[in-house]
């Protein structure tokens, strides 16, 4: 079986059984990555005449091939072959510039052997196969990184080691684990027509939709149709710029037509066909197509399309090939329905566990296809400290608890001890050549914003020499209007003190080198950045706002700073303060469950809160419950809306609506 | 009572100002920019000390324009019909409405570029009918300061002392540009420098006119008959 740690396309049989088993507990046990190959994974054309043949592929550990026959000159002819082959694909994708020709590399980093002659796998593994001198550690890495087909970008790797934090990390050769490659490379047929992906933000579920889409587009004639999307029309535009220079760096000589690989948000709009997946369906089946204005929510607009698309497949045939969904979190089942109905093939649906696992319809739902448990952007601490502040484990009452199942899911180790919950988290590659006690999440209390933005920057660059400024993203927890001046006077602080420009993305909607990031909290999904600086009045105690909180804290892969105004009512309490201590120190969270009852309490918040709509989506669902469909008559009540203070409860948002829409009424009769 | 406001022009802000409009979607920037700047106080400055300083002048008189200098080569001006709120002692602008009455808060602008940078071939109805929920952040209020601006006529002038470009008299050394779009603006050539104060003559309507009272400088009409007669010698032979 396939786990996290390892991989392997081999067939098993009685010869080869008892090697991958003593292979497989090894990779669980001691949590290092195997593979286990018949050949290349890269671009799926590597094919070799020899059902005996392993390629076992570790960091740290030559390349080893091993036969379950008897040593012979064959074998070893095959050897070169592959060695042949693998120097050409480093030349496809660049690496051989930096890694050298394979007579630079195969003698200290290949070997072969027969199994008849490894008397004791685990010894073979630790000791002969085990490489000694780390100055070759970042070639081997590299050429793994082919083998599987993990390709990075050569551009940015060097194969000397960095000498410094910031770099390490940035530099480090990312390999995919078990889980991600069974996703790129396997047919999943056996699996139904929806492929569902779940795991935390930061566990690569975009980019692992990217390879599987360029794996897809190669393998298949120029008919097919695939279609790309997210709700947030700016991801989308992100992710089409993600898709045209990943394709460009995993070499794909085929033009992308953008006619045939549809990178669109969901939605669209009337004016042009292809500026959404529904707006295309809408279009290719000929049905009517709904704008927010007219419909009210996206949920109404596909529950309707499916409907009137049902009848049509037969006649009009599908739409897409194959579709790619991404942040599904954002959806309601019917996109996932509606997309279902018309893709002929796959649909690859791609979501954050940690935001859908209380929705409770998904608890019903089937478990997810692949499930990523290894969060790959953030260092753990981070990520653990991030989580308890989001759901309040170290407040008296908690906001929100998981059982162990979803404890699991979300990717701990849970150790119970009576009502104590130790949570671990298992440490990453990407942050292995890192102190472990680094200190990878601050909490500033400030007094000026701007100076001590400035001071914080200034110290950033003191630590890390090698800092650029599209390094660092300075994020707006807050929704309040305070935030524009803010910016402003960031903006101002930072380029008359520091020199340095800043780009401020809720504007400017896109990212920028040779500036600072500044945004708020709805325009940076999908980014991660070396420094997060988080800035927010007070923590609430709000869902919605919590959620944010952590999925912004997670954004960082070296250090998230937590800016709050300092002094009493900022929220961050003495508990939080030795709760995030504790867990810099000790890497792992331990907390006391709530009882039956909070828990019972906690359900009943989760469920008040769990409607975190924008106040347009209530207004527009409380026009549907009122039947006011006119466009004139819902612009004038949101207008008479705007600057009333009584919104937050629903009930009393109708009133009110209600009242204007009486008094329109009104109005129009004696008129 | 003739106002002037001035702002200096950092460094790391130079570009968001000297970029060279083209399009009414880049003049609606520069203003939307320009107007949040006259709102941030901080870089209020009485008079410019050094030539080389960067500014920003608003003179608002029975007619208000707005004149940006980006170096002692290059400035522009445009009008700027929104109603300025100074506060009286503190001389620091309070705030700017439109002549439709829209407040232009740091919130509207901020908005509103954000709008502006979603405008493809020049339709704000497009942007406005393909919001999501992901722009309920926005305020509605937004396209229309957007479309006040957008709609505004620029009245737009710009001097250039450009050596590096320059081209006889097809692009003359000291220039006037006039109109943004790439197909209506022209330019008129000048015979030498001019100076801030003569820049802000040419549009202030109560002061003398300029006149163009000769097609050609003297020296570009003795080298305009030098090469005719270049070419009648050649045509000799």
């Amino acid at each position: 079986m396939n786990t996290n740690y390892y991989y392997s396309n081999i067939l098993v049989s009685t010869k080869n059984k008892p090697f991958l088993d003593v292979l497989q507990a090894h990779a669980e046990e001691n949590k290092h990555q195997i593979y286990v190959l018949s050949g290349p994974l890269v671009d799926g054309k590597y094919k070799y005449d020899d059902d005996s043949l392993m390629i076992v592929l570790s960091s740290k550990h030559r390349i080893a091939f091993v036969t379950t026959r008897a040593m012979s000159e064959d074998f070893k002819d095959l050897c070169d072959d592959i060695i042949e082959d693998i120097g050409s694909v480093s030349d496809k994708y660049g690496y051989k510039e930096k890694i050298g020709r394979p007579r630079k590399w195969r003698d200290k980093l290949t070997c072969s052997y027969s199994t008849c002659d490894i008397k004791d796998v685990d010894r073979w593994f630790n000791e002969d196969i085990a490489l000694k001198d780390d100055e070759d550690f970042r070639i081997l890495d590299l050429l793994l990184s082919l083998f599987i087909g993990s390709i990075n970008d050569i551009e940015c790797i060097s194969t000397e080691e960095p000498d410094n934090i910031l770099d390490k990390v940035k530099n480090k050769i990312l390999l995919f684990d078990g889980q991600q490659t069974r996703f790129i490379y396997e047919e999943l047929e056996a699996e139904g027509k929806r492929i569902t992906i779940q795991g935390l933000s930061g566990t690569g579920k975009t980019e692992l939709l990217m390879h599987k889409l360029r794996d897809l587009y190669l393998r298949n004639d120029d008919k097919a149709v695939f279609g790309f999307t997210c709700y947030n029309k700016i991801l989308a535009r992100k992710l089409r710029e993600r898709i045209q220079n990943f394709f460009n760096f995993m070499k794909v000589e085929k033009q992308i037509d953008w006619n045939r690989l549809l990178c669109i948000s969901a939605w669209g709009s009337h004016i042009n066909n292809h500026s959404g997946i529904y707006r295309y369906i809408c279009d290719f089946y000929d049905i009517g197509f709904y704008s927010l204005r007219e419909i009210g929510t996206f949920d109404s607009a596909c529950k309707n399309a499916i409907e009137q698309v049902r009848g049509k497949i037969n006649e009009y045939g599908y739409a897409f090939t194959y579709t790619f969904i991404d942040e599904s979190q954002d959806f309601k089942e019917s996109f996932f329905e509606l997309c279902e109905l018309v893709t002929e093939k796959k649909c690859f649906v791609a979501g954050d566990i940690f935001q859908s696992i209380f929705e409770e319809k998904k608890q019903n739902a089937q478990p997810p296809n692949f499930l990523l448990s290894k969060c790959y952007r953030t260092d753990p601490k981070t990520l653990m400290f991030a989580q308890a502040l989001g759901m309040g484990l170290f407040e008296k009452q908690k906001l929100w608890w998981l059982d162990e199942e979803q404890w699991k899911q979300c990717g701990y180790t849970v150790k119970i001890d009576g009502n104590q919950y130790t949570l671990t988290r298992e440490p990453l590659r990407r942050f292995e050549d890192i102190d472990p006690d680094f200190d990878s999440l601050k909490i500033i209390g400030i007094k000026s914003l701007k100076d001590d933005i400035v001071a914080l920057i200034h110290r950033i660059y003191d630590e890390f020499k090698t800092v650029k400024p599209e390094d660092i993203a300075i994020i707006f927890l807050d929704t309040e209007k305070y935030i524009y001046q803010c910016a402003v006077d960031l903006e101002h602080a930072i380029g008359s003190k520091l020199g340095i420009e800043c780009n401020i993305a809720y504007e400017s909607k896109k990212t920028e080198e040779g500036k600072i990031l500044i945004s708020n909290r709805y325009n940076v999904k999908g980014l991660e950045y070396p420094f997060v600086i988080c800035i927010t009045q007070k923590i609430l105690r709000d869902k919605s706002y919590r959620n944010t909180m952590y999925t912004m804290l997670t954004r960082s892969f070296v250090r998230s700073y937590l800016i709050l105004p300092k002094g009493d009512g900022n929220g961050f309490t003495k508990d939080m303060y030795e709760g995030g201590q504790y867990i810099m120190k000790e890497k792992r969270i331990v907390i006391t469950a709530p009882t039956p009852q909070e828990q019972e309490q906690i359900k009943a918040w989760i469920k008040g809160g769990k409607q975190a709509l924008s106040l347009e989506d209530r207004i527009n669902i409380i026009f549907g419950e009122l039947n006011i469909s006119d466009t004139n008559i819902q612009d004038t009540i949101k207008k008479s809306l705007t600057g009333i203070p009584i919104k937050n409860s629903d009930a009393k948002l109708k009133e009110l609506i209600k009242a204007f829409y009486y008094s329109i009424d009104d109005e129009s009769d004696s008129a | 009572m003739m106002k002037v406001i001035l702002r200096k022009i950092e460094p790391y802000e130079s570009k968001k100002f000297s970029k060279t409009l083209r399009c009414q979607k880049d003049y609606t920037m520069v203003l939307l920019e320009i107007t949040r700047k006259l709102l941030n106080n901080y870089d209020a400055i009485e008079k410019v000390t050094s030539p080389s300083q960067a500014y920003i002048k608003l003179v608002i008189d029975k007619q208000s324009r707005l004149f940006v200098y980006l170096s002692k080569d290059k400035y522009f001006s445009f009008e700027y019909s929104n109603k300025v709120e100074v506060d009286l002692y503190t001389k620091e602008v309070k705030s700017i409405y439109t002549t439709s009455g829209i407040n232009c808060t740091l919130e509207l602008i901020s908005n509103a570029i954000s709008i502006l940078n979603d405008v493809k071939s020049d339709s704000i109805i497009e942007v406005y009918e393909s919001r999501d929920n992901e722009d309920a952040f926005m305020n509605l209020e937004a396209y229309k300061l957007l479309e006040y601006f957008w709609a505004h006529e620029p009245c737009y002038l710009r001097y250039d002392y450009d050596p590096l470009n320059s081209k006889g008299a097809l692009h003359p050394l000291n220039h006037l540009d006039v109109n943004i779009s790439v197909n209506g603006s022209y330019k008129i050539g000048l015979k030498s420098r001019l100076a801030p104060d003569e820049f802000e003559n040419i549009v202030n309507k109560s002061t003398d006119c300029y006149f163009l009272i000769e097609k050609l400088p003297s020296h570009l009409m003795v080298l305009k008959a030098n090469k005719k007669l270049k070419k009648k010698g050649s045509r000799k032979k």
